[in-house]
């Protein structure tokens, strides 16, 4: 329960929180990753800059395009709000799964993509959105997606320096279905395996489909192969159970010692057969 | 070290805190609140929960200056009618067994019923998913918690 001494500094604006910043800093949003590192000293720090006074930074709104939602967003508000259930409901269903309730009361959408955990349900919810998310450094502000900022398990493309301070997640359209289903080992664990879809259906038929795997591999991958042969394809349960059984073919699941690859594919094959169920009956749903 | 002050308990605190110590740290070693139990320092058993601004946290995953101005609670904290009820439901539904996790549980439970909390079972779970019990001895714990959020009055 002690971490290594560190300076707290607490910033009122983003450009001071980015302004402190340097090689040997972190941000400290919710702190429900970041601290258990430091406590159990996986990590450490010369200064922590707290960011839960920037106001900005808890913000969600919406345009014509796109949701926003601010990297302070903690993910009790994000599974609860309104415009969020409205105009996305998978994102609103991930985050109501992340942890358990302290977590959820406490944890960040900000937080959860710069921790970039493979399991994380929020990073798997993203990069099937198509999200992209907003960071600010010095140098000014730039724009990343999921695949662009993420390069590993716990490991991004951002310097110390960049913060990120929101995300854009494209309205659900009308003829789209979402769904996020996940097996965890206990309520409030990490997913094994989580998967989140989308799928268009004009005419019985569909459209299009976006499907992310998250906590199979070493990070959220998406079927980008299986989302190419739904296309076009007679929507229904005899489909659904099929792409199930082209998961293996993409997902390189590994092994750790709570579920081996073998299990972690056939969850993977299960959960995106019913995920695709789900995200069929929702379409319309609001 | 920098100045902080924040509520405990109703009264204020008001001291040297290191930048680097957690609330649970700051709470058990300078004050002496050992109610506060040491757990897993991850956030994931719950022993350490206190309620900040009325709500649950873990404050192990909090550090003590980010209380600055906020109210810290702890089990100890004066007792009203909801929180003896939950302590007298403990007992009678002999809710603990080796006592580490209930400060937690007691805690959760009071910010659940606070917050119209239903009586349902799996509600309950939901709402003590993050509270270890290693004697696990949870279905006490619901049962007592079910009796009070069944007889206590809900808040307007």
């Amino acid at each position: 329960m002690y971490p290594l001494p560190f300076v707290y500094k607490k910033a009122q604006s983003i450009a001071e929180a980015v302004a402190w910043a340097g090689d040997d800093s972190r941000f400290l949003a919710g702190g429900q990753s970041l601290l258990p590192m430091l406590n159990l000293q996986l990590a450490s720090v010369g200064l922590l800059i707290d960011v839960n006074a920037i106001a900005e930074l808890a913000a969600i709104g919406e345009d014509r395009a796109a949701l926003s939602v601010g990297a302070l967003t903690r993910h009790d508000t994000l599974a609860r709000h309104a415009t969020v259930r409205r105009a996305s409901p998978l994102l609103a269903e991930a985050a109501s799964l992340v942890g358990n309730p302290r977590v959820r009361r406490r944890g960040t959408l900000g937080g959860s993509v710069a921790q970039a955990d493979p399991a994380a349900e929020l990073v798997t919810a993203l990069l099937a959105l198509d999200a992209e998310i907003d960071v600010v450094s010095p140098d000014g502000r730039q724009r990343y997606t999921v695949p662009s900022l993420m390069l590993g398990p716990l490991l991004t493309v951002l310097r110390s320096q960049e913060l990120v301070v929101g995300v854009r997640v494209p309205h659900r359209e009308p003829a789209e279905g979402q769904a996020f289903v996940e097996v965890a080992r206990r309520e409030g664990d990490f997913a094994l395996v989580a998967v989140a879809a989308r799928l268009w259906i004009r005419s019985g038929r569909v459209a299009r489909a976006a499907i992310a795997v998250g906590g199979a591999a070493e990070m959220p991958i998406r079927l980008a192969d299986l989302e190419a042969w739904l296309k076009g394809q007679k929507a229904g349960a005899p489909l659904w159970d099929a792409a199930g059984e082209r998961v293996s073919d993409e997902v390189r699941a590994v092994g750790d010692p709570f579920a081996g690859a073998a299990y972690r594919t056939h969850l993977s094959r299960v959960l995106v057969c019913r995920a695709l169920a789900q995200a069929e009956r929702a379409r319309g749903a609001s | 070290m920098t100045e902080t002050e924040f509520r405990l308990n109703g009264r204020v605190v008001r001291g040297q805190m290191a930048d680097y110590a957690t609330l649970a740290a700051y709470l058990r070693d300078n004050l002496g609140h050992f109610e506060v139990k040491a757990g897993c320092g991850e956030g994931v058993c719950g022993a350490c929960t206190v309620l900040l601004d009325g709500e649950p946290l873990a404050s192990c995953l909090l550090l003590a200056r980010q209380a600055e101005g906020c109210t810290v609670e702890t089990v100890a904290a004066a007792a009203d009618g909801l929180r003896q009820a939950l302590a007298e439901a403990f007992v009678r539904w002999e809710a603990a067994q080796c006592g580490y996790c209930t400060p937690g549980m007691l805690l959760t439970a009071y910010a659940y019923v606070k917050g119209g909390g239903s009586f349902d079972s799996p509600s309950i779970r939901r709402a003590l998913a993050g509270n270890l019990c290693r004697c696990t001895g949870y279905q006490h714990i619901i049962d007592a918690i079910a009796e009070v959020v069944s007889t206590w009055p809900a808040e307007g």
